[in-house]
């Protein structure tokens, strides 16, 4: 858990590419399947329309052609037989209007035998007196179908719409005038159609599941619905739309009873009738619906693969720098000897390189810190043994007892003090580094020792900056130049010799002077010394200028090759040694 | 990492090939059963005016009932009441029965019917005579039913008659002592009609040695009658006689009844109910010995007379209105075809 948690770490790298990974995917995918499903769902309505009006389209052409062919056989049957027949009908020629009525029998028959859906054809005289294939009857003048007739030009025909006729078949008709000279009034020329013709036009058609085509007349009342249908509510509400009364053409959308319905029609030219294709609108949701499914699927998909493929370039693009990183902890853990594994040639291998290098240095680093801190302590063991030589302490002890001697109490006890003062900042409680201050107590007190052990052969003088007191030094640095400046200076003088130290802040660096006006040294010499201290020459004698080569390492190992001393001296003049330090404020607690 | 790499793609493979849209129809269409809803009746012509006497022939294309609707025509047109003449196109009993709904529908005034299929057109009749209709039959009647009266030949007597001719052509031509066969030809055996018809017959002729070989039906079709007999004649040519209890074989031009006529050259002897125009033309060429007709006028004519007086109240006593008969025989062919009219119909 922890490590899955580790895992998803919220401020990783990986953690944010993946984020980028994702959103520079996803909102172009997202975008794109919300675009492609509105189109798709713009292009289904558009497709549902265009498909009814074309399925409208047809029925209508259906239904023209066959009217059509109708009109056809009612141009053939206005012939000499019928009119001959009308005629003696007119005139109540009982005798002679057999043969015609037999006749006309047979034709119907013929026409029938050979039209298919037609179901009848009458010829209705003037007194509704009606011949068709069921015999001869009476039919009802004052249907509005024969004043519809009356009405028009011979040439013209009327629908009318499907009815239950007299004989309980379920037909349409369609209906001319028959005029004659020979005739007082018109005649009425019918020819009836099963609607089983509309129920093969329209019934094959399915709009969807449920959907379907029927017709309407022009005053909205159905009148032949092929569909066994449970809405007759919904029917009404239909036909008694205004859309549907007075337009020619058109689609609209409407509710009935929580139920969405595209409804798409045409008032038909050669009937006057609307056809009329209704879709339900919940059929076309369950396609969207499933087209939405699909998109979410497809989303849903989409984001795992690219989670994946994203999880998967992270890894590649991360896995370099998390190798890098656990090698740099392990490092810091003082592994120094491991070394990142560069695999790659890219930005995170050269930095893995670089890495390396700077572990190289590090190491190198850390390995001369030690080796330098080892030398240190040995230089300093033997500074000390150097310096507190036993002769010195005999010979300073040898002086305290021959003033006790001679009963010289005072100085005794000073130069006790002196020299226990002296070994108290000789050892400075094991500290390395301690204050200029203390540093300058130190060569004071050396100075009373070594002045009355040479009889006040010279004089010291110790100028030093008050500012500078609170800088630290490593310890034990004045005393061997010090004691250089006596023996080798100010000792073998004729005349009463001088020691100065002097200490000042310059340039940014600490100048400690010990400047003696002794015998001095030959320019060569000098040069020799110097070159020494700055490794230019090496010296055949490991115990050579030992006291000042001491100090010059001690100052250069603690703070750096830049640090240092260096000789000016003139022969018969005296000698000049200059310390450069660092200016670091002393800090007691870093050095314990 | 190689690996992962492949699953990667494999996974992406599979998921760009699920989305793959194999579906493309959205829009079925399907084939339903036809399914229609009435939805409007036409009003019934008015009838309040003048009372409709409606006639129910077994078919429209059989022409011996013109002459009886010509009759019809007449009688209704001086009564004042109006007469129709329904049937179906060619003979078909249950279309019988749908004209005569409508008519129960429509509540014609009286019903006149030639019934087809008398088991199934009781039921109607009694339901028409239920709503008040009065009803009659004429030339095929429905005993069982509650007809009124029923006009037209008496078919026993027909049946009868036309057996006495054939045994006297039998006796003239002296084969009575023989053992003779005999084809019959009926329109639909179970016509009641058809029926007494041929009982008449078989009495008439039980003096001789018959032995009927076949009965044919010819389903009351004209145009098939003729081809039924001369196909059963090319087939079967061994009988003597030949009764045809209806006229229909005879319809059609002669010329074309070759082996009949080779059977009747033969010595067959053939008596055919019914005297047309057609027949007796058909017979004067050699094609039948003896006809006995029906009177088709007459039944026009007391089918609308009674129809008539029942509905306007007046009461009709007798259930059973015969017709006459009429003979035709070679002397007599030439003077039938001078009195009948000739049908310009086939």
């Amino acid at each position: 858990m922890k490590k899955w948690l580790k895992w998803i770490d919220l401020y990783s790298i990986r953690t944010k590419m993946i984020v980028c990974f994702l959103a520079l995917s996803l909102i172009p995918l997202l975008i794109l399947g919300y675009l492609s499903y509105q189109y798709y769902i713009n292009d289904l309505q558009n497709s549902v329309n265009v498909y009814t009006n074309e399925v409208i389209e047809r029925v209508d052409k259906n239904i023209e052609t066959y009217i059509l062919d109708i009109e056809n056989i009612l141009e053939i049957y206005d012939d000499y037989y019928t009119i001959q027949y009308l005629r003696l009908n007119e005139a109540g020629d009982i005798d002679g209007i057999q043969k015609y009525t037999v006749r006309l029998w047979e034709t119907i028959q013929l026409i029938k035998n050979m039209k298919s859906d037609l179901v009848d054809i009458r010829i209705i005289s003037h007194t509704g007196e009606t011949i068709s294939a069921q015999g001869v009857y009476w039919s009802d003048r004052n249907d509005p179908f024969f004043a519809n007739i009356r009405n028009i030009d011979e040439e013209e025909f009327v629908v009318k719409s499907p009815y239950i006729d007299m004989f309980n078949r379920n037909v349409f008709s369609i209906g001319k005038k028959i005029l004659s000279p020979s005739l007082s009034e018109p005649a009425y020329l019918i020819i009836d159609i099963d609607v089983s013709l509309l129920n093969r036009i329209v019934n094959d058609i399915k709009l969807g599941e449920k959907g379907y085509v029927y017709f309407t007349d022009r005053a909205g009342e159905v009148k032949f619905f092929p569909v066994d249908t449970s809405h007759p509510k919904f029917i009404k509400e239909l036909m008694n739309n205004d859309r549907l009364l007075n337009a020619e053409k058109g689609s609209f959308e409407e509710k009935v009873e929580g139920n969405h319905y595209l409804v798409n029609f045409k008032r038909s030219e050669i009937t006057g009738w609307n056809i009329i294709g209704v879709t339900y609108a919940d059929e076309l949701n369950a396609d969207i619906n499933k087209i939405r499914q699909l998109t979410l699927v497809i989303a849903v998909g989409s984001l795992l693969v690219v989670v994946l493929i994203s999880v998967y370039l992270t890894n590649i693009l991360t896995n370099p720098i998390r190798d890098l990183r656990r090698t740099i902890k392990r490092f810091a853990d003082d592994n120094l000897a491991i070394r990142a594994q560069v695999k790659t040639n890219d930005e995170i291998g050269q930095l893995a390189s670089s890495f390396n290098d700077l572990m190289n240095r590090i190491q190198w680093l850390v390995q001369k810190t030690m080796d330098d801190q080892v030398k240190i302590r040995k230089i300093e063991m033997k500074a000390l043994q150097e310096l507190i030589k036993p002769h010195f302490v005999y010979n300073t002890l040898d002086s305290i007892i021959g003033l006790l001697e001679q009963e010289r109490i005072e100085e005794a006890l000073d130069l006790i003090e002196a020299l226990g003062m002296f070994f108290r900042t000789s050892l400075s409680h094991g500290k390395d580094i301690i204050l200029i201050d203390a540093e300058v107590e130190h060569i004071r007190n050396y100075f009373t020792i070594q002045k009355f052990r040479f009889f006040n052969r010279f004089d010291t003088k110790v100028e030093v900056d008050e500012e500078i007191l609170n800088y630290e030094t490593i310890k034990l640095i004045l005393q061997p130049l010090v004691e250089n400046a006596i023996y080798h200076g100010v000792r073998l003088m004729k005349k009463k010799g001088l020691i100065e130290i002097r200490g000042k802040e310059k340039e940014g660096v600490v100048v400690l002077e010990v400047i003696d006006n002794g015998v001095g040294m030959s320019a060569e010499k000098v040069n020799h010394i110097n070159n020494v201290l700055t490794g230019l020459e090496k010296t055949e004698d490991e115990n050579e200028y030992f006291g000042i080569r001491n100090v010059n390492e001690r100052i250069k190992l603690t703070y750096g090759i830049e640090y240092g001393i260096y000789f000016k001296s003139k022969p018969n003049e005296g000698t000049s040694v200059t310390i450069i330090l660092p200016i670091v404020k002393y800090e007691e607690e870093s050095y314990v | 990492m190689k690996n992962k790499g492949c699953i990667l793609l494999i996974i992406l493979l599979i998921f760009v090939s699920a989305c793959e849209n194999r579906q493309t129809t959205s829009i079925r269409i399907s084939k339903n059963k036809p399914h229609e809803q009435a939805i409007y009746k036409e009003p019934l012509p008015n009838q309040e005016k003048e009372k409709i006497i409606s006639f129910v022939t077994k078919s429209l294309d059989n022409p011996v009932f013109i002459e009886a609707k010509e009759e019809a025509e007449r009688v209704s047109s001086q009564l004042g009441v109006k007469m129709e003449w329904l049937a179906p196109m060619v003979v078909d009993s249950q279309e019988q029965e749908k004209i005569v709904e409508s008519l129960i529908e429509r509540k014609v005034d009286g019903i006149v019917i030639s019934v087809l299929d008398t088991k199934k057109m009781t039921p109607l009749i009694n339901k028409a005579v239920s709503k008040g209709i009065k009803v009659a039959t004429f030339d095929s009647d429905a005993p069982a039913s509650n007809r009124a009266f029923y006009v037209g030949t008496d078919n026993y007597e027909l049946g009868k008659e036309s057996g006495e001719s054939l045994v006297k052509i039998v006796k003239e031509k002296n084969l009575h002592h023989r053992h003779l066969k005999v084809l019959i030809m009926t329109g639909v055996k179970e016509s009641v009609n058809m029926q007494e018809r041929i009982e008449g017959f078989k009495k008439a002729t039980e003096e001789l040695d018959l032995e009927i070989v076949d009965m044919v039906e010819s389903f009351d079709d004209i145009n098939r009658a003729s081809e039924l007999l001369e196909n059963y004649v090319k087939e079967n040519p061994h009988f003597d006689l030949f009764f045809s209890a209806g006229a229909w074989p005879l319809f059609s031009p002669p010329e074309g009844m070759i082996s009949y006529k080779r059977w009747k050259e033969n010595g067959g002897i053939a008596v055919i109910v019914d005297t047309f125009y057609p027949i007796v033309y058909a017979a004067n060429k050699g094609l039948a010995d003896a006809l006995v007709g029906q009177d088709f006028h007459e039944m026009g004519r007391l089918s609308v007379e009674n129809m008539y007086k029942l509905i306007n109240g007046d009461e009709v006593k007798e259930t059973m209105i015969y017709t006459g008969l009429e003979f035709g025989s070679p002397h007599n062919y030439e003077e039938l075809l001078k009195r009948k009219k000739p049908w310009e119909i086939k």
